[in-house]
């Protein structure tokens, strides 16, 4: 019965509690994208720093099994075109999978980087032979001492250098290795400006929001003030009036999170597969953040019922009917 | 007859305060969600580049230079600080996406009768440009973490992989160092550590000046530049690849006249002669994957807070109208026209969003200022989109919320007045 009698309010003022709901909707969605993203900024990051490619490299050729993935390299120096230069024997396919950011320009079993290219007058495409290996020629760049490199593609028997790409670096300090993890501190710096900006961005929707709301609800303060002389005059207490406004903005706040919840994973879903490929990670955070700015937001919506009906003056309220 | 309008619409507006105020602040809040977030985003990418600019990302070196992972022998060719300042000299049309760049000089000594590595550079150098000064130096480079106090020329800044003695110093404060270069021996004040993450911590680094008066040797050996650049897309790539000669002339202006890293890096060749300009792509490829995905997201949630703020003033006029409809059947009775009526109303709405955007003009720009200096550290100025979009976003949504309500003003008087 009760319920009915709030479905039944609800129903009637369609006009009013559709935009109501649309626009507390919507800004939860704006909120929970936001929560959802600042949450999945690390992964995206993480995703983004893999380019990086090899961040240890460890000169030894005393080393036992390496977990993490490499690729052992043996180097050694030859002389090609009457100069010095540094060969590197090992596996070109992982090499190249290790170090993703390296701009190769064709495929093939000789990799020159471009300084040693120069230095060497070795032109890309063309066909040599470099230590028992012969091929075309490809000419790599990536812009750190490997570039007056050779690589050839043959398998390291007593490797003496290890490319490696780990999470842990640090537990190859120590072992003649340089640890490459400039990025690192540039990573967490983002992170915390996506992070503050996320959290404006639900701050300033939350705002947006509860005002929306709170004014949407006095445009139909006269109307409902009515209604509550009605129910006055019916012998109804202020009691009985709070709990009906009360329970009417709960369903309606159970309404707009539900919705809210389901636009926001959806809309952060659509935002972070299209722009970063990867997927989102939702916490217990976000839920209770749009849980909360959707029970505020009906929250102070029912509390200008409760002030009006308090304001309440039966007789002149119902003059008119 | 438009004066009576107005003043009719001004009335209104004093009779129906509450639903006047509220349908004015609901626009002023919508707008300002909408403003106030438009100009982080907008600002997102450049900002999240300059984030980001906090490690060197290109070194430009000596043509023929030898550097080697298993060094081989001496550069013949030097670089000098003219070199830095041709590429911050406004002659160079990128100098401003240079954010830093330091010399470095390298050279070896001895501590405590080990062999260390010595890079003699500048720790925070005031440079004259142009009649304009400049702050470069190691120091500068933001992500490179540096504890201690301020150097001087006498000062050395140690790496954070370097071991001095046996005895690890917990802190360098008030420490000092005999460091043997070149036969000559100085004693130097540690000034702090400095960790970069990558091989620099293996390096003492002292002023570039005192390095040439001990060792003799001027010039550098490298540059270490960092320099703000514009993610790579199709046309970028197909130049890297393909060379500049597969572009159309009109795909050539454009790929010249962008700051991808390619052509930054280009010109900065064309403009120090005899140099090899290395775009460190490890980093440069994380930038730009970090900016291109930022951009994406920011450009995602403005679309989002586009629809939310215009949905806030579009249900806030709704509901002004529908409250209104009582008057228009009594005006509708009186024998008022529903162009008449549409007039009057427009005036109403247009004098709320005037209102609104007076507000909002003059609220923008310090909110602005507060939350960007809160979010990156850096106050945005108040821009003319900015502006204009205070101005015209409520005056516009008003107009289109209207148009789209002049349905509810069609209906029969008999209807409105029940």
């Amino acid at each position: 019965m009760y319920l009915k009698i709030i479905i039944s309010s609800i129903k009637y003022r369609r006009g009013l509690y559709i935009p109501m709901l649309a626009a507390v909707a919507i800004s939860l969605c704006l909120i929970g994208a936001a929560a959802v993203v600042g949450s999945s900024f690390d992964k995206i990051i993480d995703k983004e720093m893999t380019k990086y490619g090899a961040n240890v490299i460890l000169k030894s050729n005393s080393v036992g099994h390496i977990e993490d993935e490499n690729v052992p390299l043996y180097i050694k120096k030859l002389k090609i075109n009457g100069k010095d230069v540094s060969v590197a024997e090992g596996s070109i396919q992982y090499l190249l999978k290790i170090n993703p950011a390296w701009l190769v320009k064709g495929r093939t079993n000789i990799l020159v980087g471009k300084t040693a290219a120069s230095k060497l007058n070795l032109k890309a495409g063309q066909a040599t032979e470099i230590n028992g290996v012969k091929g075309m020629i490809a000419v790599f760049e990536s812009g750190t001492d490997f570039d007056s490199f050779i690589f050839i593609n043959k398998k390291a028997n007593s490797p003496n250098m290890f490319l490696i790409k780990t999470n842990n670096p640090m537990k190859y300090k120590g072992m003649n290795a340089v640890i490459l993890e400039e990025m690192v501190r540039t990573k967490y710096a983002v992170i915390e400006s996506i992070k503050k900006l996320m959290v404006f961005i639900a701050l300033i929707s939350a705002i947006a929001s509860i005002t929306a709301v709170i004014n949407l609800c006095r445009v139909d303060t006269a109307g409902r003030r009515k209604e509550f002389g009605i129910f006055k005059s019916l012998g109804a207490s202020y009691k009985s009036i709070w709990k009906l406004i009360g329970s009417e903005f709960s369903l309606l706040a159970v309404i707009s999170f539900i919705i809210g919840f389901a636009g926001s994973i959806l809309l952060s879903w659509l935002v972070i597969n299209y722009t970063a490929h990867t997927m989102i990670s939702v916490n217990l955070q976000s839920l209770i953040i749009i849980g909360i700015t959707s029970l505020l937001s009906f929250s102070f919506a029912a509390m200008v019922f409760i002030i009006e009906s308090k304001r309440l003056h039966i007789v002149e309220e119902l003059k008119s009917e | 007859m438009f004066s009576f309008i107005f003043r009719l619409a001004a009335k209104a507006a004093v009779v129906q305060k509450f639903r006047f105020v509220s349908l004015t602040v609901t626009i002023i809040v919508a707008t300002l969600l909408l403003v106030v977030l438009s100009a982080l985003y907008l600002n997102g990418e450049s900002q999240m580049a300059v984030e980001l600019s906090g490690v060197p990302n290109m070194v430009i070196k000596p043509k023929n230079s030898s550097a080697d992972l298993l060094p081989e022998g001496s550069d013949i060719i030097k670089l000098f600080d003219k070199n830095i300042k041709k590429i911050k000299s406004e002659e160079y049309f990128w100098h401003n996406n240079i954010v830093n760049a330091t010399p470095i000089a390298f050279s070896e000594g001895i501590v405590n009768g080990n062999r260390v590595k010595i890079a003699g550079t500048w720790f925070n150098k005031n440079l004259q440009v142009d009649n304009q000064s400049y702050k470069l130096g190691m120091l500068r480079f933001a992500h490179w973490k540096y504890t201690g106090k301020t150097p001087n020329q006498n000062s050395v800044i140690i790496g954070s992989n370097v071991k001095l003695s046996e005895n690890n110093y917990e802190t360098y404060e008030n420490e000092t160092i005999k460091i043997v270069i070149n036969g000559k021996e100085k004693t130097f004040q540690i000034a702090g550590e400095i960790n970069t993450g990558s091989f620099w911590d293996n390096y003492i680094f002292i002023d570039s000046n005192l390095l040439s008066e001990l060792t003799g040797s001027k010039g550098f050996d490298e540059i270490l530049v960092s320099a703000l650049f514009k993610p790579d897309d199709n046309l970028s790539i197909r130049a890297e690849r393909e060379g500049e000669n597969s572009l159309s002339s009109d795909e050539y202006e454009i790929w010249m006249c962008s700051p991808y890293i390619s052509v930054v890096a280009q010109t900065m060749r064309a403009e120090i002669p005899n140099s090899e300009i290395n775009v460190q792509r490890r980093i440069t490829e994380v930038q730009a994957g970090i900016i291109k995905t930022s951009s994406g997201i920011f450009l995602a949630l403005f679309i989002l807070t586009l629809i939310a703020s215009l949905t806030a003033i579009f249900s806030a006029e709704k509901m002004y109208v529908t409250s209104h409809i009582k008057d228009f059947g009594i005006m509708t009775a009186l024998g008022a026209s529903h162009k008449k009526i549409f007039i009057q109303l427009f005036a109403e709405i247009s004098l709320s969003s005037f209102i609104s955007a007076v507000i909002i003009y003059l609220i923008s720009s310090p909110l602005v200022n507060y939350i960007s200096k809160a979010v990156y550290g850096v106050r945005f100025e108040a821009n003319s989109i900015l502006i204009a979009a205070a101005i015209i976003i409520p005056l516009a949504v008003s107009s289109g919320a209207l148009w789209f309500l002049r349905k509810s003003l069609k209906e029969n008087i008999v209807n409105l007045l029940k």
